[in-house]
């Protein structure tokens, strides 16, 4: 009888013991699965702002592989998703009212992107500014280097509700924010420019492709552009109209600029006032680093992977 | 399938053209007289709706029916 009693308290209170155990093991594995399980990391986003103009941002979201994160940030893209409230206010999302994300499917580097038939409900006049928003943010994941789109079952061949071609894979010579000052059909050039606009303190970078006669080098029309143009339908660069490019050198992934500067205004330069310049050179040409010298003194230099140009 | 809107030799001629090509470059190179791409010219200005060769290398880029 004792040890019968005995029997049934080490029993239960060994029972007792082991569902606390598994209790327990199993709280632990979820606090450890909310700590980390998804981690929050920067998407760049392209979306359109007041001006109309296709802007750079960027979001923190979850998600642990590209499927997930290319998911979430569209969400962010599609009017009236509840996700929109990670924009900046000063943006707008692009992608139609009710868009849905269908699948999508790296192969190699090319991501084949497709989403429901929403995705055309888009007005001719922002239909561009739509393909360009999604092409750059796609482009932003450093796994994608072309995108294809498709609605439904069927590859996007035409800018929704114009007689604009796309090519099959779009990559990132598309452009965005075209813009074509074009006399003559001789020395055409397309470049790409970075410019600063404004929403109150916050100051953020454009893009523009640019299509010029002109057959300069292209870092050339770059400094000409940037230091010549102050103020513009909201398109800020604060280069100084001092500047004046004297020499430059492209060699071993590196260019080099030299510069004469009736106001100084170079040498108290700060990152601000030569990122446009620095994104600029760094989108035309496929270099590592920019080096900038005043009448022969070096005052800075520059590598590709420490520009941030969200 | 939405048919382009230049004929192929008109595009050939334009994509010359973006190229610095002189209208007796281009002749050459395509085999055909000079006359012949002057008219391939007009007629895709009067398609595209412009005046001029450079509004029309604009309408082309921007249609893609060119690119750079």
């Amino acid at each position: 009888m004792f040890w019968k009693r005995s029997i049934n308290k080490i029993f239960f209170t060994t029972l007792i013991v082991f569902i606390a155990f598994i209790l327990f093991s199993f709280s632990k594995t979820s606090v450890d699965n909310e700590s980390f399980s998804s981690s929050s990391y920067r998407v760049p986003l392209y979306t359109i702002n007041e001006d109309s103009y296709v802007s750079m941002t960027s979001v923190f979201l979850d998600g642990d592989t590209l499927e997930e994160k290319i998911s979430n940030v569209i969400d962010i893209m599609v009017v009236d998703n509840n996700k929109n409230f990670l924009l900046p206010s000063y943006f707008k999302p692009i992608l139609p009212r009710g868009t849905k994300l269908i699948s999508v499917r790296l192969k190699g580097d090319i991501l084949k992107i497709v989403f429901s038939k929403e995705l055309l409900n888009i007005s001719s006049e922002q239909a561009d500014a739509m393909i360009e928003s999604l092409l750059y943010t796609l482009l932003g994941f450093e796994e994608v280097v072309g995108v294809e789109i498709y609605v439904e079952d069927s590859l996007l061949k035409y800018v929704p509700n114009t007689n604009k071609k796309l090519p099959t894979i779009l990559y990132d010579d598309y452009g965005i924010n075209k813009s074509y000052s074009l006399s003559s059909n001789m020395d055409i050039k397309k470049i790409n420019l970075y410019y600063y606009t404004r929403n109150n303190d916050n100051y953020y970078l454009i893009p523009v492709t640019k299509y010029v006669n002109d057959n300069r080098e292209k870092l050339e029309i770059i400094v000409e552009e940037l230091s010549s143009f102050l103020y513009q339908d909201n398109l800020i660069s604060m280069l100084s109209d001092s500047v004046e490019l004297v020499s430059y050198d492209i060699k071993d992934n590196v260019i080099s600029l030299d510069f004469t500067d009736s106001l100084d205004s170079l040498y108290n330069v700060n990152d601000t006032v030569i990122k446009p310049l620095l994104c600029s050179l760094f989108s035309n040409y496929t270099v590592d680093r920019v080096k900038i010298s005043v009448d022969g003194v070096k005052i800075l230099e520059k590598d590709k992977k420490d520009i941030d140009i969200y | 399938m939405r048919k382009s809107i230049l004929t192929k030799r008109e595009k050939e001629v334009f994509e010359l053209l973006i190229l610095n090509k002189t209208t007796k470059e281009i002749a050459s190179k395509l085999n055909i007289s000079e006359k012949t791409v002057r008219n391939h010219i007009s007629n895709a200005m009067q398609k595209l709706g412009v005046k001029g060769r450079a509004a029309a290398v604009v309408e082309l880029l921007k249609l893609r029916e060119l690119s750079l």
